[in-house]
């Protein structure tokens, strides 16, 4: 990346499908080149808002500002953005490689320099020997690879995720969203991800806005979201995690005021002081 | 003479007249040639085929181009087109046609006229051939062949199956039986005939009815009969003691039409001698010149009887007499 | 934003707005001298509603719509009784030969309409083929001339139609809905009656909207077998062209008429449906049970029937097509005389039909996409419901009435285009249009907008993801819409009827001129005939095996 990490910003949007609003007077500063997660339950907005800020939609009200520039009229195909959709959306019709290529033979790009920078990003996804398959013949983690690095082959200045592990199961789910974070840390790209699912949201995000009937509940990191919601509605909505720090022992057991929680932990985390978040369904008490 | 031959050119120098003031725009795919003859035929080919392509032959370099539909549909165009007409000439169609649409038809002055049987006092229609339209019986349906058309409207022949008919508001065929039924037999016999009756738009309808047996009685041409009974059809022609209904049909020249000098030319052609003998051999009509033989297979009319509607009647009052027929019809 | 800004942004609001334009002025204003005439009085001077007052007080004009109504609503009951029961079979049930009787329905819904009612007329009319000997072995039989067989020839060219919708709609059925319905006690039976009947109603209605306003627009059918019964479209025809001058305004009402009916018809569909939901959880298809093996081969046995009835005609006619005829009665020796004549005199016809079908239908498939494009991306307030009603009309309007406003609006300077290719390549496109438009639709509901928009999201304009993405996915059912397309102008007659000129003269006016009787050659109308059902049937055939779950129900 020649430039530095971009700061994305959206102010007062308002936007209206029919009679409910679907955003109203939302206003919002993403951390630049960090992982920002918009959370909530369906019909939340956060969807509306994300193609809001990719250009798909156009709000009634408000501004959206990339990089400080007012793209709030502008087209898609003109914002500097990478989007990645729940249905990854790959072309049927060509390749792996096509695929990735099509944005730079757009701009032009052709030849060498088309093949080192799409092999590239095959590379960074893990999925070079697989640049002449059709999208059909993948799997579905293989094909979410390819949406982001079709995605990121344009070097944009903003990557949306729409919920892109929706339709994984739930140990690929696992798997994929490290994948992204690992990327995404990497290439210090400001991210906007939308999820519905706390676990994605906690583990991955450097701030989580949680959204609720279009308004923004509570902004913050995500331990504070969690631990002092803002509001009942978003302590509802997050249904309740608790936060424990400790001790990581060589079996990968959590060690809390004395307490051992077998957690199975990673084993390159022994010895590190860490905090973890219990969500409730991962807990069942069991007698003794 | 004289006065004919000067008719004759005065009918020429208008038709020129109407072509100067013709300013054709410019060239288009679809106008029709320069030199070139459009003919909206109102006839099947056997009708118009044999004359045509005798005139053909003598005028090689002309192109000739036929378009064929039902009278009605021929008028419509006709009057459609009327700022720009596309057709010379209309070949097909009872006096009375013309005369309706009287403003569709430029007038002209044929040099054979005096030949011709019946002819049109303002000249926009000229004769082709006379027909004797028989009322008919199929075989099939019916026992024995009426000698009269009264016959028709009884019980008997009632029981055996309807009678096809077209409507006389929107045929000429049917007006011209309509008027000649009702000179002989009266309105009461339409009104009792319209009880068992098949009615339709169409002639043709009416024709193929009959001699697919789908209606025991209708009326049909001569040469038609002539030809479906070489065939095989079971038809028979009833020689009704009342007498026998014919009409003309003949044809006119488009008013304004693109090649009113070649329009001019072909219809004196369909008027002379030797096409009237094309049309006893080869088209197997009656002609209507008083000096050709009928064709073969077609009655011999010398001393049958024949029915003479009064043609003022028929033209005047045919509003009425439409009117008539619709009450009629009504009430059936 | 402003306007250009809006433009900008979206390039398709401009596409929509020269197509609004384009359908108003070709579809609008030619009708709108019909309106106009059909309020004048008989003195063209003053406005009346008496034309249409008296399609209820004056018996000829009464009759024809009161023949007209109950013929449509006779027909589509019987057809829909007749082919839907045999598709579900066909869609639930495991049953031999179904790509051929897929195949074949295809093919009899592409069939000259008008065959069917003179094959039948050689069967059973009064002296037809059949007839005296039904008679012989003492059958009360007379004739198929009438009403009834107006009814018989409709039937049978429907059911095709019909049991394609029908089928579709039963083969995509959620099974366990039913299975749901079974599991609370219902017996199989009751459960296809309950819950698989009412759910595959928007498919059978759609069926049922077609055969409807098909038989209410129904020209050639009537006019050949209907014998004394008059029907709408036939009086209307006649009321343009008749003889004893013109009358335009008892036609032009009852052609507003016509178009009342279908709207009507339409409506009432759409009432119908509208406060269902048909939203299902699954879009798999339904797998296929067995059946005991009395009720397979009793089926297999109706369906052979009903395959058999629907084309008789066909049969009838191509065989017919060898026999020498001699004005217009068909007898012994078998010759190949009407082919030779065919080759010889009639190839110019055969090569119209092609050219004129193939330039409407290119110009309908285009325009059909992009309004099919707006209408599926796209929701404007105002233009898109207006763009949709405007592509609808020219299917409401029956084809005498189409072709006349043409004739009205393009015989001036400076668009005179009458007597022209192009007036009747016009009239066939517009007429195709909602046809082309329902295809592509069709094919786009498939294309995921997601997929346009990941085009955009790396910078392709809407050109350019049209282009690139769009286009080539909705290439196949395209390709076959257009096909469809292609075989429907083919066989059009009603418009033809009015527009066509020496120059473009096509198959079927040659048929049509045969069939009644106007000087024209039986044997060369046959000959013609099987020309065009073979014209019509080797594409069709070839297109569904190339493209095999296209949706001839779209």
């Amino acid at each position: 990346m020649s430039r530095g990490p971009v700061a994305v910003q959206v102010e007062g949007i308002c936007k209206s499908f029919g009679r409910e609003p679907a955003l109203a007077d939302v206003s919002l500063t993403f951390t630049p080149g960090g992982f920002n997660t918009l959370l909530g339950p369906s019909g939340c907005g956060k969807t509306t808002l994300l193609r809001s800020i990719a250009g798909f939609v156009t709000p009634e009200a408000g501004r959206i500002l990339i990089g400080g520039e007012d793209v709030t009229h502008q087209p898609p195909w003109t914002r500097s953005i990478g989007f990645v959709f729940q249905s990854y959306a790959l072309w049927p019709h060509k390749s792996v490689f096509e695929n990735v290529a099509y944005g730079l033979r757009l701009r032009k790009v052709e030849g060498l320099e088309l093949e080192r920078r799409v092999r590239a990003l095959l590379e960074t996804v893990g999925l070079t020997s697989l640049h002449d398959r059709s999208p059909g013949a993948l799997s579905g983690g293989q094909q979410q690879r390819v949406a982001l690095a079709r995605a990121l082959v344009l070097e944009p200045s903003v990557l949306l995720l729409d919920e892109p592990l929706a339709n994984l199961d739930a140990r690929l789910r696992v798997e994929m969203r490290q994948e992204i974070r690992r990327l995404q840390q990497e290439l210090k790209i400001t991210t906007i991800f939308v999820t519905h699912d706390q676990e994605e949201a906690l583990e991955l995000s450097d701030t989580v806005a949680v959204m609720s009937r279009g308004r923004v509940a509570q902004v913050g990191p995500p331990e504070a979201v969690y631990e002092r919601p803002a509001s009942p509605e978003v302590a509802a909505l997050l249904g309740g995690a608790s936060f424990v720090e400790g001790m990581v022992s060589e079996e990968g057991e959590l060690i809390v005021d004395g307490a051992r929680l077998a957690l199975g932990l990673s084993r390159d985390l022994a010895g590190k002081r860490v905090r973890v978040a219990l969500t409730a369904r991962r807990m069942s008490v069991v007698a003794d | 003479m004289t006065a004919t031959r000067h008719s004759w050119t005065l009918a020429l120098a208008v038709a020129l007249g109407c072509a100067r003031n013709e300013t054709p725009s410019g060239a288009k795919a679809s106008a029709p040639p320069a030199a070139g003859l459009t003919i909206y035929a109102a006839q099947g080919g056997e009708v118009t085929d044999p004359v045509v392509d005798a005139y053909r032959e003598k005028n090689p370099d002309l192109s000739i181009q036929i378009i064929r539909g039902g009278m009605g549909e021929m008028l419509s165009r006709i009057r459609a087109e009327r700022e720009k007409p596309i057709g010379d000439l209309l070949w097909g169609g009872s006096p009375e046609m013309y005369a309706i649409n009287d403003e569709l038809f430029a007038r002209a002055e044929l040099p054979d006229a005096g030949h011709f049987t019946l002819t049109d006092p303002a000249g926009k229609w000229h004769p082709y051939s006379n027909n004797v339209i028989y009322l008919v019986v199929n075989t099939t349906r019916v026992s024995r062949v009426p000698a009269s058309y009264r016959e028709i409207i009884a019980p008997e022949f009632r029981a055996q199956g309807p009678i096809a008919f077209s409507n006389p508001v929107v045929s000429g065929t049917a007006y011209t039986i309509l008027t000649s039924l009702v000179t002989v037999a009266g309105w009461d016999f339409v009104d009792s005939m319209l009880g068992n009756v098949w009615l339709t738009d169409s002639s043709d309808s009416m024709f193929k009815w009959v001699k697919d047996g789908e209606t025991a009685a209708g009326f049909l041409f001569e040469a038609s009969l002539r030809d479906y009974l070489s065939s095989g059809a079971p038809l028979q022609p009833v020689l009704a003691e009342e007498g026998l209904i014919t009409q003309s049909d003949g044809a006119g020249l488009i008013a304004g039409g693109p090649h009113p000098e070649s329009a001019f030319a072909f219809l004196a052609f369909m008027a002379s001698r030797e096409a009237h003998e094309i049309v006893r051999t080869k088209v197997g009509r009656r002609s209507a010149r008083d000096d050709v033989a009928p064709a073969k297979g077609l009655l011999d009319l010398t001393g049958k009887k024949l029915i003479r509607a009064d043609p003022v009647w028929v033209g005047r009052d045919r509003a009425k007499i439409l009117a008539r027929f619709d009450e009629a019809r009504e009430r059936s | 934003m402003t306007l250009l800004q809006r433009l900008r942004r979206d390039p398709w609001l401009l596409v929509a707005l020269f197509l609004g334009v384009l359908l108003v002025v070709l579809v609008v204003v030619p009708q709108l001298w019909i309106v106009r005439s059909s309020l004048l009085a008989r003195d063209g001077a003053s406005f009346t509603l008496e034309n249409f007052l008296r399609y209820l007080t004056a018996a000829r004009y009464r009759t024809a719509l009161l023949n007209s109504v109950g013929l449509a609503i006779v027909t589509t009951v019987l057809a829909m009784l007749v082919a839907t029961p045999l598709a579900f079979f066909h869609a639930r049930y495991r049953l031999p030969g179904r790509d051929l009787v897929l195949t074949l329905a295809t093919l009899a819904t592409a069939s000259p309409p008008f065959l069917g009612a003179y094959a039948w007329i050689m069967l059973l009319g009064y002296n037809g083929l059949l007839s005296p000997a039904l008679r012989d072995i003492g059958l009360p039989w007379h004739s198929i001339v009438g009403f009834h067989g107006i009814v018989w020839v409709g039937v049978w060219g429907a059911v095709g139609l019909v049991f394609l919708f029908a089928h579709d709609a039963f083969a995509s059925l959620d099974q366990d809905l039913e299975e749901a319905a079974e599991s609370v006690g219902a017996r199989r039976a009751r459960a296809h009656f309950d819950i698989a009947l009412p759910l595959a109603l928007p498919g059978l209605l759609t069926a049922a909207y077609l055969v409807l306003t098909g038989v209410l627009a129904d020209f050639g059918t009537p006019r050949i077998i209907g014998g004394p019964v008059s029907v709408l479209p036939v009086l209307l025809y006649h009321e343009f062209l008749s003889e004893g001058g013109v009358n335009p305004g008892m036609a032009s009402a009852g052609s507003l008429i016509s178009v009342g009916l279908a709207t009507a018809v339409l409506l009432l569909q759409r009432l119908v449906l509208a406060g269902r939901s048909y939203v299902m959880s699954g879009t798999r298809r339904v797998a296929q049970r067995t059946l005991p093996s009395w009720a397979t081969v009793a089926v297999t046995s109706a369906t052979a029937l009903f395959f058999l009835l629907v084309f008789v005609p066909h049969l009838v006619i191509a065989f017919s097509s060898f026999l020498s005829w001699r004005a217009d009665i068909p007898g012994l020796p078998f010759t190949l005389d009407n082919y030779r004549m065919l080759a010889l005199r009639s190839s110019a016809p055969v090569f119209v039909s092609y050219a004129l079908s193939a330039v409407s239908t290119l110009v309908a498939v285009v325009l059909g996409t992009l309004l099919a494009y707006v209408a599926v991306r796209r929701s404007y307030r105002w233009l898109s419901p207006s763009l949709q009603a405007l592509t609808m009309i020219p299917y409401l309007i029956p084809g005498t009435v189409l072709a006349i406003g043409l004739i009205v609006v393009f015989n001036r300077e400076p668009m005179r285009l009458t007597g022209t290719w192009m007036i009747l390549a016009l009239a066939y496109f517009i007429r195709k249009v909602p046809y082309a438009t329902k295809s592509a639709e069709a094919s786009l509901y498939q294309v995921h907008e997601n997929l346009e928009e990941a085009a955009l999201s790396v910078g392709a304009t809407p050109a350019q993801a049209l282009r690139d993405v769009t286009a080539r996915l909705i290439l196949p059912g395209l390709v076959s819409g257009a096909t469809l397309t292609f075989l429907m102008t083919l066989t059009e007659l009603s418009s033809t009827l009015m527009l066509y000129g020496a120059a473009t003269t096509t198959m079927s006016i040659v048929i049509y001129q045969a069939a009644m009787g106007m000087g024209g050659q039986f044997g060369l109308a046959a000959s013609t005939a099987v020309a065009m059902m073979v014209s019509v049937y080797v594409p069709l055939y070839l297109v569904r095996k190339r493209f095999p779950s296209s949706g001839v129900a779209a």
